[in-house]
Formats: C-alpha cells, structure tokens, sequence
C-alpha cells in the first residue's frame, strides 16, 4: 500500500484537527471544500479501487441517515447531513488507509502510549486471515454433517454451531498466544524498537497548514 | 497474568473483523452487522468494561483501514461495550450486560452520533427514534446471539460465569 | 550444588481445573548442558506440562498446586520472573501458528531483542546472522501467517536462537511437516546439539528423534517410567506406555541385536537379507481395484482462487467397496479436493458425480446423506452440551434421525460411557471417534476422513486403524487423506498422490513408492517401514513384498 510519506503521528493529528474542523462548519460549500483533500489524497496515493468499493458501502449506509434526515427535516439538512457523514468518514478512510495499523501502533508506542494498548494494533491483524480460515472451516465441517450455515436469516438459529467451536478454539489459542508472548519476554519493561519514526520539517509543515485551513474554516463560520 | 487479557483482546478483535462478512443479514434493502454487538457482550463478560472498550475501538480502526467499515463504528461500537461491561462488573449479570450493550448502542450511541454530525437531530423527536431503531436492530440480535453462545460455553464447561471477575480457563 | 544445567526436584503439578489429578507426579531429573533429550510419551501423559514447567510458565502463567521445584542454571523457576527467562531458555510450542504475532519474519525475529531492549544494529546483526543459520533469509519479508507449516517452524526457531538461549524446548515440533522440513529440522537441531546447546524434544513418534538424542525420558501418566540412553530405554517394552517403539529397534529386538540399532541404515548394516526373511513373513499386498460400480468420478476437476490454481485437472474414480488414500504433503490440495466430493466446493472446471449425481446441482445437505465426512479437528465441529447431542444433531437436523441407530453408533466407537459428557472434555482420540460417530449416523455408502491420526497417540491410532478395517470389510467405500503412510499403507491398497494440486500418481503403495523421483516430486515423508522395505526390494528386486505395520512380532520385555 503506497502510503504518504508523512510521520503517523502527524496523520492523526491532521486527521484530528480535520474532523474537529469538519464538525463545526455549517454550510453545505465548505464541506464540500473539505472533501476535496480526501479526494487529491485517494489518487495520489492510488486508493481509487479501493475507495470505491468503500464508497458504495458509505453510501449505503448515509443513505439512511439522508432518509431520515429528509423525512423529519428538510432537504438541505438531508444533505448537509450525508455530505458530513461523508467526509468524516472520508478522514478517517484515507488516513487509516495510508497508515498500517502497525505503523500507528509503532508510532504510538514511540510516543509512550502502553505497549500492551499498541500491541493489539499491531497483532490483531495478522490473526484476522487464520480466523477466517477457521471460520471456513467450521462452516464446512457443519455443513458436511447437515447443518446449514449459509448467511441468512433462515440459519440464524444454528449459529451457535459455528459460533461456539469458534469461541471455543479463539479462547485456546488465546492461551496459545499468551504463553507464547510471554516467554518472548512481552511483559518485560525497557523494551526497544526495531523501527522508529523520525518527526521530520514537512511534518511539522502539515500539521501547520491543516491547523490554518481549520482557523480559516473557524473565522468564515 | 496480564498477557492472558491482552490475548484474548487480541483474538477477539480478530474474531470481530473476520465474522462480520459471514453475519450479515439482510433487512428490507439494508443489512444488519450483529457481529460487533456479539463481540461486546462476550468482551464485556469475559474481559471487563476497559478492554471490551479498547477491542471495540480496535476493530473499528481496523475495519476502517480495510475499507469495510466507517468512522461511526467508533461510537457504534465502544458505548455498548463500555456500558455493557460496566453494568457486568456491578450486577455479575449476564442478562443485564446484554441490555447495556442494547441500551449503550441503541441509544446512546443513536444519540452521540446524531448529536455530532448534526445537532439539530436532538431537536425531532421523530428523527431521534428512526435514528434508534436503525440502531436497535443489530445491537438487539447481536446481543441475543451472544447471550445464547455464552450460556452454550458455560453448559460445556469451556467459561465460568458465576466465579468472581469472570475468568476463563 | 550440583553443576547440571537443569534439576528437577520431586516436582508435582495439578491443573487448577483437574481437582485432584496430577498432571506431573514426583518429576526427578537433572539435565547436563549439551544434553539431547527426547521427551517422550502418549497422549495426556504430561509432555506440554513438563515443557511448561521446564519454561517457567508453571508457575508464572498457570495457577494450581505445585510440589517440589525446578532449579535452572542454579536460580529456581518460582524466583525469577518469567520474563526474564528468555535468554535462558527457548520454547518452541506445539502450534506455530500462534506464536508467530507479528507482520514480517524481520519482526518476528526482532520481538524478543526488542523485550530485550537492544539496540538497532545489533538487532540486525543477529536477525541476520540467525536467519542463515537456518537458511530463512529469503523470508526475512513474508508475512509468518502465510508460510507454510514448515517454514513456520523453522521462524519459532530463530526466535528462540535469536536471544542466544542456551536451551532450546520444542513440543512436537514434527507433528505437521512435510518430508524436506522434518529432515531439515533434524539437521539443525543436530547442529545445535553439536554446538553446545542444550535441547529437548516432547515427541510420540520415537523414529524421528533417537538417533539424534543421547536420552530419552518417557513419561506415563505424569510419571517418569524410563529414564537413560535411548538404545538402553528402547530394550524396555514401551508399548506398556502406549509407544510405538521405532521399527528397526523392534526388528533388532527379535533378533536380539545389541545395542539395538535406532535406524533402518544401522539395521540393515548389521543383518543380511537372509537372516532378515527368517524372521519375518513379509505379505505381498497387492491393488484391489473395487469391483463394483463407480461411486464417485471427477473429471477434469479444476478449482483456483484469485491467481493460485489449487487443483488442476483431477481425473479420479471410487469403485463401490474400495479404500482408497489420498496422500500428499501439506498444502498438495488434499483438503480441497475431498470437499468437492459433497457438494461444499463445486467445480469451476469438470465435473464431480457422487453416486451418479451431479455436485454442481445437488445441494450439500442431500449430498452429506450418502457422503459422511470428518475433518481434521474435532474441535471444528463440537458445539452441543453432551456426546449425544453432538452425535445426533446431524441426522435431526437433516431429519433422518433414528434413536435405534444412535444406539448402534455409540456402541459400535464405545461413546456409550461418555454418552452424557461434555464433548468439550474428552481426550483427542474420544472427540475423534465422536466426529466418526457423528458421521455414521446416516450411515453414508461413503465415507471421506480427512487426516484422521491428527493428534492421536498410538493406541489411538491403533484402534480407528481397525475401525476403518471394519468397516472396509462390511463394504463400505473409504476415501483417507493423509500425510502418515504408515497409515495410509495399514488402511489403504490404492494410494493417489498429490503435489502442487494436481493428481501425479495412482496405484498401490509399493508401486508408488519404488520410484524415487514421484516421492521426491511429492515431498513425502518415507517411514522406517517404507525405507525398510524398499531397502530389501532392491536387494533383490523379484520380490515385492511389503511390510505390514501389524505383522512385527513382538517379543517381550524378558529377553
Ligand atoms: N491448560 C490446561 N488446563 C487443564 N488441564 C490441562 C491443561 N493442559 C493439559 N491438561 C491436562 O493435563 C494432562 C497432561 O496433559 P499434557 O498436555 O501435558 O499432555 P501431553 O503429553 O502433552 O499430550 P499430547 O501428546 O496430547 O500433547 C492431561 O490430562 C490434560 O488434560
Ligand atoms: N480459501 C482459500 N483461499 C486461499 N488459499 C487457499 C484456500 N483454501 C486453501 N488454500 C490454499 O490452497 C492450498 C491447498 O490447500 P489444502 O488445504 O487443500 O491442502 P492440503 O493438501 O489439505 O494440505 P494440509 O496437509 O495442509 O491440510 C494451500 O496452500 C492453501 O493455503
Ligand atoms: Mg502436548
Ligand atoms: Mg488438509
């Protein structure tokens, strides 16, 4: 994933400020304003496939909220509404999007958050594939003696067929995990970092021209 | 020991974003996503009220990083699980944990969403409720789901309950 | 003080969960550095809670009673903190899977340096050193999760070598790899023994393990029984223990060999062909080709996902009353070729007919009526409250339940006593027949076990070997996948070999096997028996007679 070539912690501090900025304004212009970063953001860093897929999932689900608004409000709240939906979830999009979880969680560490809080965003990820197996697996395995598990309401009530094994063998490797963190010494303290984040100038550059775009915001308003 | 949580936080917000493509279920021409609600009950009851929180807020970054999720997951997510953790911690309850989860997502966290992306929503008591049931209806069945697996795994004798801050083998 | 590396002192465990049954019962034994033990033991006898305690995970990580004490490198276990015992000793677990947490092997390496506190370039210094040692450097960049089991290994490894432990603790560190890893595995850990370190292995299967070793400890039920050279310990009769001494040891035994040779190379350089055929009555196996109709038929069979074509081609058929194995090392396609046969894959090329019917129209819950199927782990599928309702759930839901037939079931796998249990609480060889026995209860015309002797002890294995054999002979159409040819040649007279998704051999075993280049091709593990046999089969190539895992005599422990 070709990510910007900025310090993490700046990311979210920009991410931030971006959001604080995007909750306060009121007119439907400047909000349109604010999306047009995500969108330079989304090609320069070829996000575009991925942005589209997430972008039809968005709309989905601001297409209720833009109903409800609609019904109960008027028209222009509808639309300020979905469009500050849209950009807040835009934010959060391109800088999670451009910043690994593992990257986050380094440069958090970095600046002295736990490690036991950074290690769960670092770790978690790479546990997401092998419990997608599993599930598989218990899906077919259910399957194969008779018991439907295709998605849908009709098999809601043989969940327990695919959600206790799953629990069962998640709270086992747990122990798995545990054992194993702990004899690698993860609760040791002074602990170092194989990669660390360096602030550099162009850092301290977004941060402050994002800070200005959001006073510039703050004073139209 | 302390990396016992960490773990398990780790292999349930694994769960959490695994599940949720095989649990989703259709609703007129929206979907429900239960399995969120699911995760918290279960967090809540095995884990305490902080780390059901923290795993909430995990999947949410990481659902957002893959593309399959928003930033109201965040609120969407770790209300229900904090209050749902909460309410165990003092009642020992499983029952009563599943109903902060429904009431800390369905709403509570209805409220905080509506208030940030629009305040003017608190103001119509119509739009208020329409925002809360479209959130009470995967919080409810996510609830009901993992109540039915926790008393599952007690009867199998997999979690323990009733034992004094819910700890597991 | 004495000046071993390792003491273990009247040392008792009990799990906290287990009530009054020891898990370890009055352990006594002092390990001297540069030590090779292999650790050994039927399931349940205590070989991962000996490791634990050998890691100072009892106490640290697990509550329960403890007696007695463990004194490593001069500091007991219960003094120093867990995480300060990295340096001195590594653990290897039983599931790679789990101890690899993080994105690259780079990091993975790094972990422990990084509790260590090192600094950067030294970091890099060892990752890099370590990662040649054991020839990983071309994963340095892969994600561990991705590897194969294998390769797995070989990075739990590096992260215990990385931190310079001077004590290396694997727990069945075989149990999942393919032919080039267990040689490959072998090697280093012979390496390492030659350098100095210290090593122990909990392992059940004796042959991969004593030649290396220079001790062996057996343990039955939380006991030591046996303790001393392994030549010396393997003249007892361990099948008392519920091992399976290694084949050349029991030839050697009859022969009254001494010192019992540990290898097929060291037997066959101390007895001659003659001498050896007094001995024993080898039998010819020969093909079986069912005589009935075609029970099931791919053709052309091809399934990708994404870019990766997981089968390619597959031309197969399964008469009526055949057993047939499908071996294959890890990742060959097996597990996704046995899946087309009920219907939960269907073809995206070919066709599948399942006693004439067509996969791709007929819906997997009518498919699982006529087509019985266990996967490897029991734990996939166990969910009820009690035996029973495990067993039974199947057939309700399918609506074909019948009470008289579940009697029969339980009877037939001797789940009766357990009927009202937990499934949760059984041992790994109950679940499995749990899992058989919840598959027989429609009584399909056909039966698909995928790697059934996953976790098994020898017994255990024993036991679903008759099983199996039983129901061969009352005609019932077997397909076995299995990386265990031992297993596959008790069960099997016709093999399909698999390798990188495609159908590369059909026959009988002895057939497949004396070509050098389709075992290589398909990375299989050779077994004493098979190289055995092999062996004799050169030395007189007329013959082919074969080996049968049942057919060792055995003679007792007197002589
Ligand atoms: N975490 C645990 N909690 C409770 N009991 C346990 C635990 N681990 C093992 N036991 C019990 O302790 C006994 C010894 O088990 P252990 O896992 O040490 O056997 P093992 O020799 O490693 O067997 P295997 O070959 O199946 O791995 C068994 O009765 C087992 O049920
Ligand atoms: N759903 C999937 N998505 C991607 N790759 C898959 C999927 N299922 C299987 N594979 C890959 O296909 C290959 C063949 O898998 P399969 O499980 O059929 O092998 P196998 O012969 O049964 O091996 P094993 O002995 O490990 O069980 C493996 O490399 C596996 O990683
Ligand atoms: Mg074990
Ligand atoms: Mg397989």
């Amino acid at each position: 994933m070709p990510a910007l070539q900025i310090d993490p912690r700046a990311k979210m501090v920009i991410a931030l400020i971006w959001t604080v900025a995007m909750t306060m304004v009121e007119s439907i212009a400047t909000l349109i304003l604010g999306l047009i970063p995500i969108i330079i953001i989304v090609y320069w860093s070829k996000q575009q496939q991925a942005f589209a897929r997430w972008l039809r999932l968005a709309l989905l689900m601001i297409a209720g909220w833009v109903v409800i608004a609609f019904l109960t409000l008027d028209w222009r709240m509808a639309v300020l509404i979905g469009l500050r939906i849209l950009v807040l979830a835009g934010i959060f999009f391109v800088f999670l999007r451009t910043t690994s979880p593992e990257d986050l969680g380094g440069a958090l560490q970095q600046m002295g958050v736990p490690f036991s809080i950074t290690f769960l965003l670092t770790s978690s990820l790479q546990y997401v594939g092998v419990m997608e197996h599993r599930i598989r697996q218990i899906i077919d395995a259910q399957r194969a003696r008779g018991i439907p598990l295709e998605p849908g309401w009709h098999t809601l009530r043989f969940y327990p067929a695919l959600l206790v094994p799953l629990l069962v063998q998640s709270l086992m490797a747990a122990e798995h995990l545990a054992a194993a963190m702990e004899v690698r010494g993860f609760s040791r303290s002074g602990r170092s970092q194989l990669v660390t984040y360096h602030w550099r100038s162009r850092d301290t550059l977004a941060v402050g021209v994002t800070l200005l775009a959001a006073l510039l915001i703050w004073f139209q308003c | 020991m302390k990396t016992r949580f960490i773990a398990q936080a780790v292999v349930l917000i694994a769960l959490g974003v695994a599940l949720a493509p095989f649990t989703s279920f259709p609703v007129g021409i929206a979907r429900i996503n239960p399995t969120q609600h699911f995760i918290n009950v279960i967090a809540a009851v095995l884990l305490g009220p902080w780390w059901a929180t923290g795993i909430a807020g995990v999947i949410a970054v990481l659902r957002i990083s893959m593309g399959v999720g928003t930033v109201l997951a965040f609120p969407g997510g770790m209300i229900g699980a904090l209050l749902a953790g909460l309410v165990f911690r003092f009642t020992r309850n499983i029952y009563l944990a599943a109903l902060g989860e429904i009431v800390g997502t369905g709403i509570i966290a209805a409220l905080v969403s509506g208030l940030w992306v629009a305040p003017v929503f608190m103001q119509k008591s119509m739009a208020l409720s329409l925002l809360i049931a479209s959130f009470l209806g995967s919080t409810i069945v996510g609830s009901a789901i993992g109540l039915i697996v926790l008393k599952a795994l007690e009867r199998a004798g997999v979690v323990r309950l009733v034992e004094q801050r819910g700890s597991v083998n | 003080m004495t000046d071993s590396q390792i003491e273990v002192r009247r040392f008792s465990y009990r799990y906290p969960q287990l009530g009054s049954q020891w898990a370890l019962r009055n352990i006594e034994a002092q390990i001297n550095a540069g030590e090779y033990v292999l650790l050994c033991g039927a399931s349940g006898s205590g070989k991962s809670t000996l490791v634990r305690a050998l890691t100072g995970l009892i106490p640290h990580g697990y509550d329960g009673v403890i007696e007695g004490s463990i004194v490593i490198d001069g500091v007991d276990t219960r003094s120093r903190p867990l995480a300060e015992w990295l340096m001195t000793v590594g653990v290897v677990f039983q599931s790679p899977q789990w101890q690899l947490f993080n994105s690259t092997v780079t990091r993975e390496l790094a972990f422990g340096l990084e509790s260590l506190g090192c600094q950067r370039q030294v970091m890099r210094q060892r990752i890099d050193a370590v990662a040649a040692q054991l020839g990983i450097e071309h994963l340095l960049e892969r994600n561990p999760q991705q590897l194969s089991a294998g390769e797995q290994l070989l990075v739990a490894l590096g992260t215990v070598l990385v931190v310079g432990a001077r004590i290396i603790v694997l727990d069945e560190p075989f149990a999942n790899l393919d032919g080039m890893h267990v040689a490959q595995v072998q090697a280093i850990l012979r390496t390492l023994h030659q350098q100095g370190v210290t090593i122990i292995v909990a392992e059940h299967r004796l042959g991969l393990v004593a030649a290396d070793a220079t001790r062996m400890i057996v343990l039955h039920e939380g006991q030591i029984v046996l303790d001393g050279r392994p030549a010396d310990v393997l003249a007892h009769d361990i099948r008392r223990f519920h091992l399976e001494p290694p084949l050349p040891t029991q030839i050697g035994r009859v022969l009254g060999l001494d010192p019992l040779p540990l290898t097929v190379e060291a037997l066959l350089a101390r007895v001659d062909r003659r001498q050896f055929m007094e001995v024993y009555q080898p039998s010819v196996v020969t093909l079986q080709r069912g005589n009935g109709s075609p029970l099931l038929r791919t053709h052309q069979l091809t399934y990708a996902i994404g870019q990766r074509q997981l089968l390619d081609s597959i031309d197969l058929q399964v008469h009526a009353g055949e057993s047939v194995a499908i071996v294959g090392a890890n990742g060959a396609g097996k597990t996704t070729l046995i899946k087309h046969f009920n219907g939960l894959y269907r073809p995206q090329h070919g066709r599948v007919n399942v006693l004439g019917r067509d996969t791709r129209t007929t819906p997997v819950s009518e498919l699982a009526r006529s087509v019985g199927m266990v996967f490897q782990h029991p734990d996939d599928q166990l969910f009820c409250a009690s035996v029973r309702d495990e067993v039974a759930i199947g057939a309700r839901v399918m609506g074909v339940f019948d009470p008289a037939r579940l009697r029969d079931v339980l009877q037939a796998l001797q789940l009766e006593p357990l009927a009202d249990r937990s499934p949760f609480a059984l041992s790994a060889g109950e679940k499995r027949r749990l899992t058989l026995a919840a598959a027989m209860m429609t009584d399909p015309p056909i039966l698909v076990l995928d790697e059934p002797t996953t976790g098994l002890d020898w017994p255990a294995r024993q036991a679903l070997a008759k099983y199996i054999c039983e129901q061969i002979a009352v005609g019932r159409t077997m397909v076995i996948v299995t990386h265990d040819l031992d297993f596959a040649g008790t069960v099997a007279s016709r093999w399909l070999v698999m390798a990188g998704g495609r159908l590369v051999a059909d026959g009988s075993p002895l057939s497949i096997l004396s070509d050098p280049a389709r075992i290589s091709a398909a990375n299989l593990l050779l077994s004493d028996r098979y190289r055995l046999t092999l062996a004799l089969q050169s030395s007189d190539s007329a013959s082919t007679t074969m080996i049968r895992q049942d057919e060792v005599p055995y003679a007792g422990s007197a002589n």
